[in-house]
């Protein structure tokens, strides 16, 4: 035969929590059916005969002798809070600021907005008071914007502003009242990538990575520290990680170069190497040798912005110690005349080609097509770099039934002296 | 393209926060990449002439009639530029974009929209819930947001100079998210470069060779929190009693935080400079020890990125900006805006000066990659462009 489980009831006493045999429950549950037998609604015929009324004698205290706050959301605009504050622990509290604090205390009901917020008491958006008069009571509170969330605290504020708070309630969050803002449409970039890894294999490959543990080369290790009490801050990361980590925050980084705000850059520039270079993905080095090929201001207009060509910057000066007398800083090292003085001298060539052939005739030079003169005349400039540069002139007449071909060569070499 | 920035602060007129460094950067910036800038701005002094082409670009020093009420004066400054683009219009042509900055200037563009049609672009550099310490008040305060309210919605484009400000605009005024877009602030760290003598230019304050230095650059207002900073000092103090607090800056709260710091009695251990810039200011920089910026509510907080350009760790409260450029422990510390919590941060920079400075040169290092003012106009660009 199983042991009878014994009915204990749990009620609250002086804020204590105390559990007592209970010897009702067995009426208690009888209820519904003594309902109908009730000479005080039997005058009304209609209630009696339905099955849904009950004897009204489950009245509910009007203490349960704890503290308690409760928020709950009736609409966006109104939050309903319920709550009970036992009066050992009010006066117990006051005690305790007593000696520091200036009196008047008063009891207040504190709603913080922690919309977005990891709340931790101090980082609310902002917050409100509400006067409070019954330690046990209920209020609606108005709020006048919607999607919000809510937390309260219910303490006490004495004359100088400072809150001693008693009892936190649960978070609420208010619904929106219209459709989202959000109506963008957001795609996922995939990526043909061989190495995509479960997070299992992360987790191994963090630890088989032994970059992390590599301490860093400007901070000591562990082992120099002098003094025991020290303590040890650890930073397992390296220059080039912070590096990596904020250029994301650049919205021109090289590893977007072929982002679609760069591609209409370029389409709005109408350039043809911009298209060229953004279309292709490549390498640092390689960057590096493309960018050297363009004038310098085509890189003004787009990237004049560009960590990774100028890389040796201050932060590598900053390590250094005070510079010597006859040492150069990294500012004056970037004037062009160790001197000081604006003596400059510059040279460079052009070349120009003219030549002569029949007004309807057709002309290439290196594949492309060469404007002619109504008179058949036509003269090309260039500008004449070093190292040697070919132009090949093909001519096609106008009834396409002769050819000419001629090629001439420019080689043009500089020395420098003094520079 | 023909640009019209309206702003009311820039470094060649009046200059008193953010928004003068971050214009005529800008204006520069978008000068050298071959753009026709126009800033119209207020009149600097009463003898400063009224158009000016500085570092090519075009300033139009627009004087206009003070007023006691503090919104009324500012609208009669925005009249005074109005007037002054249409003058300038009619003498050399339309304008392609009118680019308004923060709440001041914002009935700018509500004015020109209603005569002309242009495409206004607004730059909320921070919002009056934020500028009264994250309060709702009521009587200007009230207008400031009304203005900001109808400039926001009266532009084609929103620019805010952080996520946090962004979700902050968004949540207010009820701005659709596709219309708000984040450029961060830049700063030119070239600047910094150098060494100098940090033994001087303690000396110059009275400050010991030795003595850690914490730096507060900012205005003197609630907003930024110096009675934090004020507060956590005697906490400090007890474990470094040689440390000193050097305030940069001017605000309305100024005579009330040096009571303050009479009060608690640590007033031998602060300096108030009053507003500093320049070369004095970098100097400043270079030789203190840590820079602190306890603010209640930092839209993007440039203070950071001078501190980093120096090679100095930071001690940030993490709401709004700072909270998403430091990077906790690597650049910088991040603290609650409680005198408690920035007492912990300064006393962790304090602790081991190595770890310190790594943490400075880190920064210089975060500002190298991702902070410049031609990032700041390339950015800005693009967003004009669509």
């Amino acid at each position: 035969m199983a042991k009878k489980r014994k009915v204990i009831k749990r009620v609250y006493e002086k804020g204590k929590e105390t559990t007592v045999p209970s010897l009702k429950e067995r009426s208690i549950r009888k209820i519904p059916q003594t309902v109908s037998s009730s000479p005080a609604h039997g005058q009304d015929n209609k209630q009696t005969n339905s099955p849904f009324v009950l004897e009204e004698k489950t009245d509910l205290p009007l203490f349960y002798g704890r503290d308690r706050l409760s928020l709950m959301v009736k609409d966006s605009f109104w939050i309903y809070a319920y709550w009970e504050i036992n009066r050992e622990s009010l006066t117990s509290l006051q005690k305790n600021i007593r000696d520091s604090a200036a009196g008047g205390e008063r009891l207040i009901l504190r709603m913080y907005d922690v919309t977005l917020k990891d709340f931790n008491g101090h980082n609310a958006n902002h917050y409100f008071d509400i006067e409070i008069q019954d330690l046990t009571g209920e209020r609606y509170i108005n709020l006048w914007c919607d999607n919000v969330s809510y937390i309260g605290d219910i303490g006490l504020r004495n004359a100088e502003g400072k809150f001693f708070p008693l009892v936190r309630s649960n978070w609420v969050h208010t619904p929106r009242l219209r459709y989202s803002d959000r109506r963008e449409q957001v795609w996922m970039k995939v990526e043909d990538n061989d190495d995509i890894s479960g997070p299992e294999d992360a987790a191994r490959s963090f630890v088989e990575n032994k970059k992390y543990e590599v301490r860093l080369k400007n901070y000591p290790s562990p082992n120099e520290q002098s003094p025991k009490n020290k303590r040890n801050r650890f930073a397992h990361i390296s220059e080039d990680e912070v590096r990596k980590y904020y250029e994301r925050l650049n919205p021109f980084l090289w590893e977007s170069i072929s982002s679609a705000i760069a591609k209409r850059y370029a389409e709005r520039y109408e350039d043809p190497t911009a298209r060229i270079l953004f279309t292709g993905k490549f390498s640092d080095k390689e960057l590096v040798d493309i960018f050297s090929l363009f004038p310098q201001t085509f890189w003004g207009n787009m990237f004049l912005h560009s960590s990774d060509i100028f890389r040796e910057g201050g932060s590598q000066q900053l390590q250094k110690k005070p510079l010597a007398e006859n040492e150069t800083s990294g500012s004056q090292a970037l004037a062009e005349n160790p001197l000081g003085r604006k003596f400059f001298f510059e040279l460079n060539a052009e070349v120009v080609i003219y030549g002569r052939t029949e007004p309807d005739a057709a002309v290439n030079m290196n594949g492309e097509r060469v404007h002619l003169r109504p008179d058949g005349t036509f003269t090309l400039r260039f500008s004449l770099p070093d190292g040697d540069s070919p132009f090949e002139f093909k001519a096609e007449s106008g009834d396409k039934l002769e050819k000419r071909e001629i090629n001439t060569y420019i080689r043009r070499r500089t020395d420098y002296k003094n520079r | 393209m023909r640009i019209a920035l309206f702003a009311w602060e820039s470094i060649h007129s009046i200059s008193v926060g953010g928004v003068a460094f971050h214009v005529t950067e800008l204006a520069c910036a978008l000068e050298r990449k071959g753009h026709k800038v126009h800033v119209f701005t207020r009149l600097g002094r009463p003898d400063q002439k009224w158009y000016e082409r500085i570092h090519g670009v075009h300033y139009h020093f627009c004087p206009f009639s003070p007023d006691l009420n503090f919104v009324e004066e500012i609208n009669n400054m925005c009249r005074s530029f109005v007037d002054a683009f249409f003058q300038t219009e009619e003498h050399i042509g339309k304008f392609d974009i009118i680019h308004a900055h923060d709440w001041l200037t914002s009935n700018v563009i509500v004015w020109i929209k209603e005569e002309r049609k242009h495409k206004a672009v607004l730059t909320i550099h921070s919002t009056e819930y934020g500028r009264c310490g994250n309060n709702f008040f009521e009587g200007n305060s009230a207008r400031i947001r009304e203005n900001e309210r109808i400039g926001v919605h009266c532009a084609d484009r929103v620019i805010t100079v952080s996520r946090a400000l962004k979700n902050e605009v968004m949540w207010m005024y009820g701005v659709k998210e596709d219309k708000v877009s984040v450029v961060y602030n830049g700063v030119n760290y070239r600047n910094f470069d150098g060494w100098i003598d940090p033994v001087a230019v303690r000396r110059m304050y009275g400050i010991g060779a030795m003595d850690p230095v914490v730096l507060f650059v900012g205005r003197i207002v609630y907003q930024k929190g110096p009675d934090l900073l004020i507060d956590a000092i005697p906490h400090i103090l007890k474990y470094y009693d040689n440390a000193k607090f050097v305030f940069v800056g001017d605000g309305e709260m100024k005579s009330d935080i040096e009571d303050q710091a009479r009060r608690v009695g640590v007033s031998h251990s602060t300096r108030f400079l009053g507003y500093l810039s320049g070369w004095r200011l970098i100097d400043l920089y270079k030789a203190s020890d840590a820079v602190c910026i306890p603010s209640r509510n930092e839209p993007f907080g440039i203070v950071i990125l001078e501190a980093w350009s120096a090679g100095k760790p930071v001690i940030a409260s993490l709401n709004g900006g700072p909270g998403e450029i430091i990077w906790h422990e690597i650049n910088g510390l991040k603290v609650y805006p409680n005198p408690d919590s920035v007492a912990w941060g300064i006393g962790t920079a304090f602790e081991d000066f190595d770890y310190a400075s790594w943490m400075g040169r880190m920064g210089r290092v975060a500002v190298e990659s991702a902070f410049s003012w031609n990032a700041t106009a390339d950015h800005v660009l693009s967003l004009y462009y669509n």
